[in-house]
């Protein structure tokens, strides 16, 4: 029986440290290259932007118990919520595949001297494939696991990294014209899709008062982090730092100590990597959550290799192809995330008052 | 068959009888008179029952007695305190073979089952596997009774509950289920009794048999209830809310719910200073994953990334693994062969040879073979370094060395990354695993804020009011002030 309740506190660790787990990777070197010094403060608009539609949706669970599931099936009926859910089942793998491409380059530079074939990589559908269909409960017990690894390595290679920072390089301050921040909150606002994650939490759990401040503030801390890790990065490596990919593995390699102990920070990188792939699984739980909500169906191993045959076709394709998995996600993505990380949770509250004035007519 | 006045059979016919069912020749019958004449037959088996008890407390005050013709008085007349009067046939077989006497009256149809059973068994000592400096050195024995009164001993109190069980079509183990009524949960309680009701299997010598009956995936990695040697830890566990089994036979009791930090946590940890304590276990935790992980990290470092060695070090290992006919997975997966090889000899082995051969294994073939340069220096070192570490937990041994096998294979294979995807593949298998409704992480996933107390680290005793709430027991509080 996969079970998919949540608590709050497990919500929170999702919003903070998966949200900020899966941005560590490319994020801050593609702002670095929008933005230059400015890199942090497209995270800070963005993150602002889908930090007030958690609170919104996380307002909506306030008036309700109700899954959006069931709040759509009322609202509009079922076979609108199928629908519905099959398009958040396909946005979820969509979801899955810029991390995916910026995880298995990452793996290619990171884990190995030499560049392995693109088997190497494949293993990892195996866990993808057993935990996707583990459900949202098993997802908020790994975030649970995951806070103290991602909390000691993140700050084992943030510290690490500190030692060589030159924060000077951050200023002048909004040196860059303001058309390249647009751009930049632009081409990094796929990346942000926390409503639409609250938005399938909705229902799972029991709201008590408080609890949107609380989730909501999780949200926020979780983009502080990764502008803080952006502008650590920028003040390591300048000018420099749009051409150092994968930068959570970099900040630290300037540590006087490294030469003596050799790349121990590896190790903090490689502990963090159990983070950021949980980070990215949880993005096949919740496709395979939405199809056994289409389907109406008890949960069955198909969904999950389902979904995962999927991603590995996707991963044959876009093979040596990263780039263009960048491209694609920072022109096309953005306005499917806007479609249902912001305009799906208005759907939510549209489909909420209009159950109600339903409720009213009964 | 002859009959005596009142219709019972004759005392002859009955020996008989049983003798046709047991036909074993330990089977023996003791046959005698009281002083009015009255035949009786104390029927037994040799070597479980005790014979000097069986002719203090049952021969002489009956040869010494005036019984009457319905033998009514005999019971009064017995001097053991455990006395049972038997129903029918099969009660007399099942009675006998458990180690007492069936004691038949000539012309009387009742018959008495006197609990006698005395088996040979060791006396009470410190058991070998939780050897603690500070702290109560009683361990549990084979017998059952033995270790009841141990835990007995230290848990004086009404509430402390215990239902015989049997376990075992043939064996009919005897199987104590212990827990302490409103503070364990009843689901709990009735879920192990049924478990161990449906177990249909022939035999059962040891607790690890009844072990895997009450898990829920028997073909786990993981197990999924704890095992101790220590009446004071038994009872312990009681206390904050667990059920426990005592297996006749068995020197090792089970506990269930079970939660994996359990197994870091030493019955010595309760004896000294919670700081010790608290340095001790984090110092387990990193031994563990040091002793699970290393093996394959030097792997992946000398394969996959040389970088993760330092400059100084790299150089040594060079020259050490230079001229190794084997790859460096291989030459660490012999070498960890012969590591598991010497050690089941060694378990196996009388002791002393035993400690021959671990002269012979240690020091003449490890010497030689890095000497005749089959095996590096550096592989030797991490091997023995990591059988040291796993064994600072060692109720989790047997997990763990098969984990480190596997990390190895994984490493030879995939390289660093397969060890992180091993890695988050085992949380998350944890994550989802529970036993009796306990997930196995907890109380760390999910977390439960009051239970780290003694978790990892280790809290005065004092701070630690409550009984683990991830157990749900039905009573909360363990420490009561007395000004509250």
């Amino acid at each position: 029986m996969i079970k998919n309740n949540l608590s709050v506190r497990q919500i929170c660790v999702i919003m903070c440290v998966f949200n900020a787990a899966i941005k560590l990777m490319l994020y801050p070197t593609t702002m670095a290259a929008a933005c230059g010094n400015a890199l942090w403060l497209p995270v800070v608009v963005d993150t602002a932007l889908q930090t007030a539609c958690v609170w919104a949706v996380c307002m909506l669970c306030s008036k309700t118990d109700k899954t959006f599931f069931e709040l759509l099936s009322a609202a509009a009926g079922k076979w609108t919520a199928r629908i519905v859910f099959v398009l958040f089942a396909i946005y979820f793998v969509l979801c899955t595949v810029v991390p995916m491409t910026e995880q298995q380059a990452m793996v290619h530079e990171v884990f190995y001297d030499t560049i392995p074939s693109l088997l190497v990589f494949l293993p990892f559908f195996f866990f993808a494939v057993y935990a996707g269909g583990r459900g949202l409960t098993n997802a908020g017990r790994t975030a649970e696991v995951c806070l103290p690894i991602f909390i000691v390595t993140a700050a084992t290679l943030v510290i690490m990294g500190l030692v060589e920072c030159d924060f000077s390089a951050l200023l002048p301050f909004l040196r860059q014209p303001f058309s390249q921040l647009v751009s930049g909150c632009a081409g990094g606002f796929f990346r942000f899709n926390e409503g639409a994650l609250m938005l399938l939490f909705m229902g799972n759990f029991k709201y008590k008062k408080g609890d949107a401040a609380k989730i909501s503030l999780s949200c926020a801390i979780g983009g502080l982090i990764v502008a803080a890790v952006c502008a650590v990065f920028y003040a390591v490596y300048s000018d420099l730092a749009s051409q150092q990919y994968f930068a959570i593995t970099k900040i630290s390699i300037f540590f006087s100590a490294i030469s003596l102990i050799g790349r121990t920070d590896l190790i903090a990188v490689y502990a963090l990597d159990i983070a950021m792939l949980f980070a990215i699984v949880l993005n096949v739980q919740l496709a395979v959550y939405c199809l056994v909500k289409a389907t109406g169906r008890q949960w069955h191993p198909a969904f999950t290799v389902g979904v995962n045959a999927v991603l590995i076709a996707i991963t044959f394709v876009l093979n040596n192809k990263f780039a263009l998995a960048q491209v694609m996600g920072s022109r096309y993505m953005g306005w499917i995330t806007l479609a249902f990380a912001y305009v799906m949770p208005a759907v939510g509250w549209i489909v909420y008052a209009a159950g109600g004035k339903k409720r009213e007519k009964n | 068959m002859s009959q005596s006045k009142d219709g019972a059979p004759a005392l002859q016919a009955r020996i008989q009888k049983i003798k046709e069912i047991l036909t074993s020749p330990d089977i023996l019958t003791f046959e005698f008179s009281s002083l009015s004449g009255k035949k009786f037959a104390a029927v037994y088996l040799d070597g479980l029952a005790d014979k000097n008890l069986l002719g203090e407390l049952v021969v002489k005050p009956l040869r010494a007695a005036q019984v009457s013709d319905d033998g009514k008085e005999v019971a009064q007349l017995l001097a053991s305190p455990e006395i049972k009067e038997g129903k029918d046939l099969q009660d007399a077989i099942s009675g006998i073979l458990d180690g007492n006497a069936a004691l038949y009256i000539d012309g009387c149809k009742e018959f008495y089952i006197i609990g006698l059973k005395n088996p040979p068994g060791r006396a009470v000592m410190e058991p070998p596997t939780q050897i603690t400096v500070k702290g109560p050195r009683e361990g549990f024995t084979e017998d059952i009774k033995t270790n009841l009164g141990l835990v007995r001993k230290r848990l004086k109190s009404q509430r402390l509950q215990v239902k015989m069980l049997s376990s075992g079509r043939q064996s009919a183990t005897a199987v104590a289920l212990c827990y302490l009524e409103g503070i364990c949960r009843d689901e709990v309680v009735a879920q192990i009794e049924e478990q161990i009701k449906g177990n249909k299997i022939d035999l059962v010598p040891d607790s690890s048999y009844i072990s895997s009956f009450i898990s829920k995936h028997p073909r786990s990695l993981f197990k999924h209830c704890a095992s101790c040697e220590k009446p004071d830890i038994f009872a312990a566990k009681l206390c904050e809310g667990r059920a426990g089994l005592i297996v006749d036979g068995s020197p090792i009791a089970l506990t269930a719910p079970y939660m994996i930090v359990e197994d870091f946590q030493s019955a010595e940890d309760y004896y000294i200073t919670s700081y010790r304590a608290t340095i001790i276990r984090f110092l387990r935790v990193a031994a563990v994953l040091v002793g699970v992980l290393l093996p394959a990290l030097y792997i992946c470092a000398q394969l996959f990334k040389i970088q993760l060695i330092p400059v100084k070090l790299l150089f040594k290992i060079a020259s050490s693994v230079s001229g190794i006919p084997f790859s460096p997975s291989v030459e660490m997966f012999l070498t960890l062969m012969v590591l598991e090889v010497l050690n089941e000899a060694s378990i196996r082995m009388p002791k002393y040879v035993g400690l021959a051969l671990s002269v012979v294994g240690a020091l003449v073939l490890g010497d030689t073979a890095v000497k005749a340069g089959i095996i590096s220096t550096p592989a030797i070192i991490i091997v023995a370094f990591s059988a040291i570490c796993l064994y600072t937990v060692p109720d989790l041994v047997e997990t763990t060395t098969t984990l480190r096998l596997l990390f190895l294979i994984v490493a030879g294979s995939v390289g660093l990354y397969g060890i992180v995807l091993l890695s988050a593949y085992i949380l998350c298998y944890l994550c989802s695993e529970q036993s009796y409704g306990v997930p196995l992480l907890a109380p760390f996933s999910p977390l439960v804020e009051g239970d780290l107390k003694d978790a990892f680290y280790k809290s005065n005793l004092y701070s630690m009011k409550n009984r683990p709430r991830t157990l749900r027991p039905k009573n909360k509080v363990r420490l009561k002030n007395d000004k509250e």
